[in-house]
């Protein structure tokens, strides 16, 4: 048996330079700390924090219809995106179930950048193109781009005078809106997009510039992060993580997704299913997790009460932060309403007590 | 303690080679495997006899969590207090300031299954 090769980000000798333990992830070979993923962490939210997410996929979409055909891709309605702005969006199929999450930008009139997650890039694209074959025909063209940018999340309370100390001044534009920065002559997208909860902002640039923004950055005082913290980072804030806290076999509204489903909107891919998915119970709730004492549920423990399963973990973690174990379930819905004491099955017949809790788990600076 | 000094099970866990009661850890491979510990579950029912394998503790890492095991049979007498609020010790120091528990090796116990350094050497480097 042939282990497939992993893909390598431009940034990889800048990680193993920085001492980076790697592993894979999505296909790729990603730097999952470089010493101590707590330290990281910590640094990120009290400092700033620098993230090699160059597995992310882009995709731009172009063309005078390029906007009827985002509108039939996503579930939100993206009509009133002006140039610059940004959107979280969401992408389901058919039958409503989530496909992925993803931040839609519009570049200009006619031309937009998705950004999608590294393991369903493929999957997206494929389903990207089904849309248009289903809903057109369109005056639009559809690039998966993923190899023409590198990209780097920079971020923390420092992170603006970080970028600032690179890109130079009065560069501090509020969140969700996307730029156009030259550096060095060369122009790259400065995006106030992040999946951290701090201020701060990805720089998609070309796969060439990659390693001197990144020294640049390094240089001004951002301290390399790893997946793992990015992961402990975006579970306190109690973000999703596709494929794991949700799969095609999820629809939005059971993982606190229903604020980026606009049914009223033109028509779109899993519309009339989510419609009815709407009119109807929702069985099941994503939640907030507190297990008592330090042991970590992870993803894919069951949620007992008197004995009886009635949920699934899906992402559970430290928080370095709030210095305790969180997680994120998705829990029958009468279960979430009531009081009644849970358990998580930690497995070889150990449980915790567990109680829900509101989220996110951490309310960090607003971007 | 000296790593070289040290039998080590096939599951890296470390153990003193001589002595009626011996300190137990997880090696240096092991807490690096780990990464960041953030929890010892010490045990509290002690002592406790086990068998060779039986699992002894449980080590919670951001990563991971993992358990222990006994690398001889024998009686768990005591655990490392410390680490109750240091857990990152073991980190630090895996085969000193971070010793899990003291193992009463039983008489007569087979120690033929256990390693020396660079038997254990070759292992890591075969686990990669």
């Amino acid at each position: 048996m042939t282990t497939p090769s992993l893909l390598r980000t431009p940034l990889h000798a800048a990680h193993i330079a920085a001492g980076a333990r790697m592993a894979p992830f999505a296909g790729w070979e990603m730097p999952l700390h470089y010493g101590s993923q707590i330290d990281e962490h910590h640094a990120t939210r009290k400092a700033c924090g620098l993230f090699d997410v160059s597995h992310m996929g882009q995709v731009r979409i172009t063309g005078c219809d390029a906007l009827k055909l985002v509108q039939a891709i996503v579930t939100r309605d993206v009509a009133h995106l002006g140039d610059g702005r940004s959107a979280y969006c969401a992408m389901c199929n058919r039958a409503g179930g989530l496909l992925d999450d993803l931040i839609v930008s519009r570049l200009a009139m006619g031309d937009y950048l998705l950004v999608v997650n590294a393991g369903t890039y493929e999957g997206d694209l494929a389903q990207m193109h089904a849309v248009e074959r289903e809903f057109g025909p369109f005056d639009a063209r559809i690039d998966g781009c993923r190899d023409d940018w590198a990209m780097l999340a920079v971020q923390g309370p420092e992170a603006p005078a970080v970028l600032a100390r690179v890109l130079g001044g009065g560069l501090d534009p509020p969140a969700m809106r996307m730029i156009s920065v030259e550096w060095r002559g060369q122009a790259f997208w400065l995006s106030t997009t992040g999946y951290t909860g701090e201020r701060g902002a990805e720089l998609i640039a070309p796969v060439e510039m990659a390693r001197d923004l990144w020294d640049a950055l390094m240089a001004a005082g951002a301290r390399p992060v790893g997946l793992a913290a990015r992961d402990t980072l975006r579970l306190e804030q109690a973000f999703n993580l596709s494929g794991q806290d949700f799969t095609a076999q999820n629809h939005p509204f059971e993982v606190r997704l229903g604020w980026v489903v606009d049914l009223d909107k033109p028509d779109f891919c899993g519309r009339e299913a989510l419609r009815a998915i709407r009119a109807g119970v929702c069985p099941r709730q994503q939640c907030g997790l507190l297990p008592e004492g330090r042991r970590i549920p992870r993803h894919g423990a069951r949620v007992l009460h008197q004995g009886k399963q009635v949920g699934v973990v899906t992402s559970g973690g430290f928080s370095p932060t709030l210095d305790r174990p969180i997680a994120l379930g998705l829990l029958q819905s009468q279960m979430v309403k009531s009081e009644e004491p849970l358990e998580i099955d930690l497995g070889r017949g150990a449980t915790v007590p567990a109680v829900i809790t509101p989220l996110p788990f951490l309310r960090a600076q607003p971007l | 303690m000296q790593p070289e000094t040290l039998r080590y099970r096939a599951t890296h866990e470390w153990i003193e080679a001589s002595g009626a009661e011996r300190r137990v850890g997880i090696s240096s491979f092991a807490q690096e495997q780990l990464g960041d510990i953030v929890f010892v579950e010490l045990p509290t029912d002690l002592p406790r006899d086990v068998a060779a394998g039986d699992e002894v503790l449980v080590i919670e890492s951001c990563k991971a969590t993992s358990s222990v095991y006994a690398p001889l049979a024998g009686r768990v007498t005591g655990v490392n207090q410390r680490l109750a609020d240091h857990p990152e010790r073991v980190n630090q120091d895996p085969t000193g300031e971070g010793w899990l528990f003291t193992l009463e090796v039983a008489p007569g116990a087979d120690e033929s299954e256990l390693l020396d350094a660079e038997g254990y050497r070759r292992l890591c480097e075969a686990e990669g």
